[in-house]
């Protein structure tokens, strides 16, 4: 899978690439190592088909006058994060754009999925959940009885 | 334990008669003559068996990214693994489920970075990092001896 990618020197080290968080208790954990919350690291591994992770890249976006938020256009329930193209490298993955019909600054992280996991622990909120919502995880957390 | 495989057996009922069969005959069983068996089970445990359940409701695409449903066998597997691994005072993971229909297992406490994917009763991914100074970080795929990940879990719940 990964013979068929080049990473794309376009993509700056300090370019964001998004990935969309789903607003839901198995999704988003309290790191108490980091004291914040995150998403987890199963929030970042390669499609079931094995196809690589998909994100939107923020220099794509910004050439179409649009913002980060505009990755959660027709997603409710989710919130946004964030990690850096140099992230990614130095976890040995490649950044490629892989401009969609229906998202053209949609692009694809390459590369060991065990290691593209651990970019959740770097990743960084571009839409936050609320407090109310993640008071509502903690609390489905200790008392699904 | 019961009341709620029975709960979540009877909404079920309304949608996979063939799902709520398996659960009846395979998981609950197990589970509560566990639970009944061993006194010593953390209090978390029912509330994370239940969370596991909950899985079994989520739809394909449920992370917009085209994630699979949960296996059930995924979720059987690491229940058992649950079960076989951890003490009264090891702290509450938390349990995700993973686009390809996996159950991941994970604590971040302690200065311990501990996640595990179960793939199967004899294949799981692990990843341990670990802040404290004389601890090495590693991956890697157990199969069958699950000692490393029963000292990692050790280490987890007596610091």
């Amino acid at each position: 899978m990964t013979n068929t990618y080049t990473d794309d020197p376009d993509i700056l080290n300090d370019d964001c690439l998004y990935r969309r968080i789903p607003l839901k208790p198995s999704h988003i954990i309290f790191d108490d190592n980091q004291d914040r919350w995150r998403p987890t690291s199963a929030s970042f591994k390669d499609h079931p088909d094995g196809t690589p992770m998909s994100i939107t890249i923020q220099s794509e976006l910004e050439e179409d006058n649009r913002l980060p938020e505009n990755s959660l256009d027709g997603y409710d329930d989710c919130a946004l994060a964030s990690v850096t193209a140099g992230q990614a490298r130095e976890r040995n993955q490649m950044v490629v754009k892989e401009r969609l019909p229906e998202e053209p600054a949609h692009g694809v992280v390459v590369g060991n999925e065990k290691k593209k996991g651990k970019l959740a622990k770097e990743a960084v909120w571009v839409v936050r959940p609320t407090e109310a919502e993640l008071e509502k995880i903690e609390l489905e957390r200790k008392q699904r009885n | 334990m019961e009341a709620a495989i029975e709960t979540f057996g009877a909404r079920m009922a309304l949608q996979n008669n063939e799902l709520r069969t398996w659960l009846i005959k395979i998981f609950e069983p197990k589970v509560r003559s566990t639970l009944s068996q061993n006194s010593e089970y953390p209090a978390w445990l029912k509330t994370t068996v239940n969370q596991l359940i909950e899985f079994l409701y989520l739809e394909e695409n449920w992370d917009t990214y085209g994630a699979s449903t949960t296996d059930p066998a995924s979720i059987e597997f690491t229940v058992e693994l649950i079960l076989s691994l951890v003490k009264q005072n090891t702290p509450q993971p938390w349990v995700v489920p993973t686009p390809n229909g996996r159950v991941q297992f994970e604590w971040h406490t302690r200065g311990i970075d501990l996640e595990i994917e179960v793939i199967s009763p004899t294949l799981v991914n692990v990843s341990y990092e670990d802040s404290k100074e004389g601890f090495d970080d590693w991956d890697c795929e157990l199969t069958n001896d699950f000692s490393k990940l029963a000292t990692a879990i050790r280490e987890l719940t007596v610091r």
